[in-house]
């Protein structure tokens, strides 16, 4: 009974110290969804003060729309390629910067320095370069290069490098961290067994830096799919629809073309297809994981 | 103990991938957490380095997320400024006349434009108003026109009161209107200003809720020089000028200076062109109003064809790496004379007079755009830019009219063309604005002057998915008959 | 093998300076005047010539900006704290299911699209008289950071063994007097890392101070900056020149900070 009465008391503290997060929570996020999720069910224009209900015609108009599938393409395009390029790229970094390198703290400051500048900074700078620095240097040996942004073929690549720059230092660190958690007897040993360098970082380095690995290509993944900033201030979309992706095509849905209802929609569409893509990843993970 | 490790670690794994799943910004979940576990099985110097290490990555995870996942954009969504300046507590005396009483204590007027270009210019000008009205201050809130509407928006819509803001004529001021937002100006002491016939192309079911402000010309500068050297007359037809574009190719110089990285400039040329030979040219005078109905076809219109053509030359014409350099890239080359066109508004004057005053004072000129073959036709495209409107539910009507009153007067409209380098349609106001917009003055003596902009009578925003359709084109992606069939399918689904 | 590592050393230092160029053409352009970037793009200013700078604190506000940004990042980040711990705490403690739920809850919270909650937030922001002040904003990044900080916080509490806390109950010990004297001490790298974390996101985020500080008085540094750019969107000079000075505090942060990130590496390498 004593016992009993100290659980809840407990319990009652507890849910006490909860109190103050759930309720700034549902302030922040849970009333301004539901709202949201009223609003996808009207044709509202995001100015007028009437609402008309129309039901589920806006989900079945996003569906049926094909500038929705072309900026959700893109997005995984973006998301997919990024995720693969960061990684190599934050793991090669790790591998050089974990070698003995005079200077090394000095690099390593200066590949993590791009993640800490804002995405407005970095895209300003950036497409700044891309249409005028760029080209002036390059032509200095002879080189006549275009800005990547204005070729449809190129502006999603163009986009790439901007997030490579400014997505590497992360990664690399968690891989650094990664690699500095391999015994060195292991290595150790493996060179003693004659195995070469290639050898080695295949067979010991890399499966023993698996979960690393996996980190970096959720995150990278996950962060990626939510692009947004970059791509409003670097191309808007453009050059013909090559780098619109969903989120600033729900952004312009919404209040360029005077519909926020429908905007609403495509957004709850996106939110249903992030949380899908997550149990993907945590279900494939978990299995990865037991097979190890 | 390995085996135990082992199972935990999984476990910790999968909260990773939680964590990860979520946001970017808790990536560094993952590695705080994976670290909690080594710290229950270490000894006390390695944990305390473990959690320095684990501070290090939560950082680097977070800027990653910062980088890579866009998290809550930025973008430019959302508001403007302008406090919405409720501060004086005085009664709102809503009467609409513009010569209203004195107001007690001073007032606070929130003002948010467009002409960002020109921020300098317009705090000048409203100086000139505050020394005249001592008991009314503005806040000034300019915000770049790519903005500027979704930040109008969001705040009305949020029930936030801007008193005076700038409105295009057409389909934005018909949308604020439906919402209830503007105040009626018609009748308006101030009104009588401006020419009848402005304020009728103004007008939004017939009545007056903003006033004309700034008007210019929408031109093509051209280099004089280079001109004369190629013995280039100004070009009256559309095949004059493309006839004058390949002799300027051929030279080895830029025939068109294009900015088309920013939409705009891009967008604003064919919200010219594409108009002005549906109507003009083809006669499709209602195109348009069918348009907003649902009722009318690009496909049935030949103008789409034409002006995609014209895009295709203006394309081949212009500047390498058309679409990746911007409107400042633009002007620079104009400014360098390294490109001998740009259709152009009076906006870059002031720039490239910085940049090169011999060419600003007497190196280039100003022609109409000819968009058709047929002399007649070829006015000069004059538009309405900014216009003005008092907000319904400003608690402040009387100072905002008074505002309104004086950017109205002849004053108001000298200071204007004084500071912001483009013309008034205040009666009476200069029009001395740059040395090469005089070489437009036979077309307003003349009355050669036409608006496309009034052929526009849809709110739907067609030029923005022309413009990107157009740019398919360009790179091979699309044929015109695809576009054009891409338009007509938005356009079905788009119209009201 | 020397070879080699000179090599190395070479890729890793063009691919450094590749990393450092276009931060390098934004200063060159910040030091250089309109005239002098359009003559020669790449030529070294002819004297150092800060005066894009001079004009550009001027005219900017920055100052407030920086003050604004000081005052909304810190009271955001502290109450994020606070907020998250305790509930990380009461998450990692309490029974099962009923805490499970609410941390489920705040998990899928992260996955909702900003773009979906953005124009309601700004209703409700302003029906709430949230917007244009201080205490609304820090609210709103409490609700969106203490989703985040609870998952650090329960986390890190589940790894940490209970017996003590156990002893501390039987010694009399009530649930608020082990939160303040056990627990929370053990918090300090959590807490450290939360603190990183939000002030990175924090000052550097845009688009919230954009819904809820609109009142020219209340914005911070990225916001400031961008109706900066806005506003001379011709004048790149100037604006490059405000994009330096924008970048200069949270540089000085990071620099500061990333003596953590090194010693922990470094003291790792030791071990390893």
């Amino acid at each position: 009974m004593e016992l009993l009465k100290r659980t809840i008391r407990r319990e009652f503290w507890y849910v006490l110290f909860l109190i103050p997060g759930v309720l700034l929570f549902t302030l922040a996020v849970i009333v301004p969804l539901i709202t949201g999720g009223r609003y996808s069910f009207t044709n509202w224009d995001g100015i007028s003060r009437k609402l008309t209900y129309i039901g589920w015609d806006n989900y079945v108009h996003a569906v049926r729309d094909p500038d929705m599938w072309t900026a959700l393409g893109n997005t995984f395009k973006y998301a997919i390629i990024l995720t693969i390029l960061v990684n190599i790229l934050a793991l090669l970094f790790a591998l050089l910067l974990d070698s003995y390198l005079p200077l090394k703290n000095l690099f390593r400051t200066v590949f993590f320095l791009p993640s800490i500048i804002s995405v407005v900074l970095a895209g300003f700078v950036w497409s700044y370069n891309y249409s005028q620095g760029f080209p002036k240097l390059l032509a200095y040996f002879g080189l006549d290069v275009t800005s990547p942004l204005g070729n449809p073929d190129y502006a999603l690549f163009g986009l790439i490098v901007i997030a490579v720059w400014q997505g590497i230092g992360s990664p690399m660190i968690i891989y650094i961290a990664g690699l500095q958690g391999i015994p060195g007897e292991l290595l150790e040993s493996a060179r003693i067994d004659g195995a070469g360098a290639f050898h080695v970082l295949r067979n010991v380095t890399l499966p023993l830096l698996a979960p690393s690995i996996t980190i970096n290509m959720l995150l990278v993944l996950t962060g990626s799919l939510k692009v947004f900033d970059l791509v409003l201030v670097t191309t808007n979309g453009g050059p013909g629809f090559a780098t619109e992706v969903i989120t600033t095509f729900v952004y312009k849905t919404a209040f360029s073309s005077f519909k926020a209802g429908y905007g609403m929609a495509l957004s709850m569409i996106f939110f249903v297809i992030l949380v899908i893509v997550t149990v993907v990843q945590v279900s494939i993970f978990r299995k990865r994981e037991v097979d190890l | 103990m390995h085996r135990k490790n082992r199972t935990q670690k999984i476990e910790h794994r999968i909260d990773y991938l939680f964590y990860s799943a979520g946001y970017c910004r808790d990536g560094t979940l993952g590695s705080e957490r994976g670290r909690s576990f080594r710290i229950d099985t270490r000894d006390k110097g390695e944990m305390e380095m473990k959690k320095k290490l684990g501070l290090g990555l939560t950082a680097a995870l977070l800027t990653m997320l910062l980088s890579a996942c866009g998290s809550n954009g930025n973008n430019k969504e959302a508001d403007s400024p302008s406090a919405s300046a409720s501060a004086s507590d005085e009664p709102s005396t809503a009467s609409a006349s513009a010569s209203a009483s004195e107001e007690a204590g001073p007032v606070t007027i929130s003002f948010m434009h467009f002409k960002s270009d020109v921020t300098d210019g317009v705090a000048k000008i409203v100086e000139q108003f505050e020394a005249a009205n001592p008991n009314i201050k503005v806040d000034v809130q300019p915000v770049k026109y790519d903005d500027f509407y979704t930040l109008l928006k969001t705040k009305m819509a949020g029930g936030d009161i801007v008193d005076v803001f700038t409105l295009n004529a057409g389909s934005q001021t018909k949308l604020f209107h439906d919402g209830g937002y503007l105040e009626d100006l018609t009748g308006k002491d101030f009104m009588s200003n401006f020419e009848p016939n402005v304020l009728q192309e103004q007008a939004t079911d017939g009545k007056n809720y903003i006033m004309p402000l700034n008007a210019g010309p929408i031109a093509v500068f051209y280099n004089k020089k280079i001109f004369a050297d190629l013995g280039i007359e100004i070009p009256r037809t559309y095949d004059a000028l493309i006839a004058a574009a390949q002799k300027i190719k051929d030279s080895g110089k830029t025939p068109f200076a294009l900015g088309w990285k920013d939409g705009w400039p891009l967008g604003m040329w064919i919200g010219r062109d594409f108009p002005s030979n549906t109507v003009l040219v083809d006669k499709q005078t209602d195109f348009f109003d069918k348009l907003e109905k649902g009722e009318a076809k690009f496909a049935d219109n030949p103008a789409t064809k034409t002006s995609i053509a014209h895009a295709l030359d203006m394309y081949k014409y212009g500047n390498k790496d058309q679409l990746g350099v911007d409107y400042n890239g633009a002007v620079d080359l104009f400014a360098k004379e390294e490109a001998a066109m740009m259709y152009m508004g009076t906006w870059p004057l002031a720039d490239i007079q910085k940049k090169n005053q011999a060419l600003y004072d007497t190196g280039m000129g100003y022609f109409p755009y000819p968009f058709s073959n047929d002399e007649s036709l070829n006015k000069l495209e004059f538009n309405p830019d900014a216009s003005l409107a008092v907000n319904s539910n400003s608690e402040h009507k009387d100072a905002a009219l008074k505002f309104l009153a004086f950017m109205s007067s002849k004053e108001g409209g000298d200071a204007w063309v004084k500071n912001t380098n483009t013309l008034s349609y205040v009666k009476g106001a200069i029009a001395d604005i740059a040395p090469a917009v005089s070489e437009l003055q036979p077309y307003f003596d003349n009355g050669q002057l036409y608006n496309s902009q009034m052929y526009i009578t849809t709110s739907i925003d067609w030029s923005s998915q022309f413009t990107q359709y157009v740019q398919k084109v360009f790179f091979k992606k699309a044929t015109p008959d695809q576009i054009i069939k891409d338009l007509d399918d938005w356009i079905a689904k788009n119209h009201k | 093998m020397k070879g080699t590592r000179i090599i190395v050393l070479g890729v890793v230092a063009l691919m450094a300076i590749v990393f450092l160029f276009p931060l390098y053409v934004a200063l060159l352009m910040a030091l250089k005047t309109a005239k002098q970037s359009f003559d020669s793009f790449y030529a070294l200013p002819p004297s150092l010539n800060f005066s894009n700078f001079v004009h550009a604190w001027e005219t900017s506000k920055y100052p407030t900006a920086l003050t604004n940004s000081l005052i909304i990042t810190l009271l955001s980040v502290t109450l994020i704290i606070v907020v998250s711990a305790l509930s990380g705490y009461a998450v990692a403690r309490g029974n099962k299911p009923f805490y499970n739920f609410v941390f489920l809850l705040f998990l899928s919270g992260i996955m909702v699209p900003f773009q979906v909650t953005m124009l309601p937030l700004y209703k409700l922001g302003k029906s709430l008289h949230l917007i244009n002040n201080h205490w609304g904003i820090m609210l709103i990044y409490g609700g969106f950071g203490v989703q985040t900080g609870v998952l650090f916080f329960t986390g890190f509490v589940r790894g940490i063994s209970r017996e003590i806390e156990e002893a501390a109950r039987i010694d009399g010990c009530s649930t608020p007097g082990i939160f303040v004297r056990i627990v929370m001490p053990l918090l300090k790298p959590v807490t450290a890392t939360v603190f990183v974390l939000n002030v990175l996101y924090i000052w550097n985020d845009f688009l919230i101070p954009l819904l809820y500080l609109q009142d020219k008085h209340y914005r911070t540094i990225p916001l400031q900056q961008y109706f900066f750019f806005g506003q001379y969107s011709s004048d790149l000079n100037l604006a490059f020149a405000y994009a330096v000075m924008g970048m200069i505090p949270i540089v000085v942060f990071f620099l500061f900070m990333q003596r953590f990130i090194i010693k922990g590496i470094a003291a790792g390498a030791i071990k390893g």
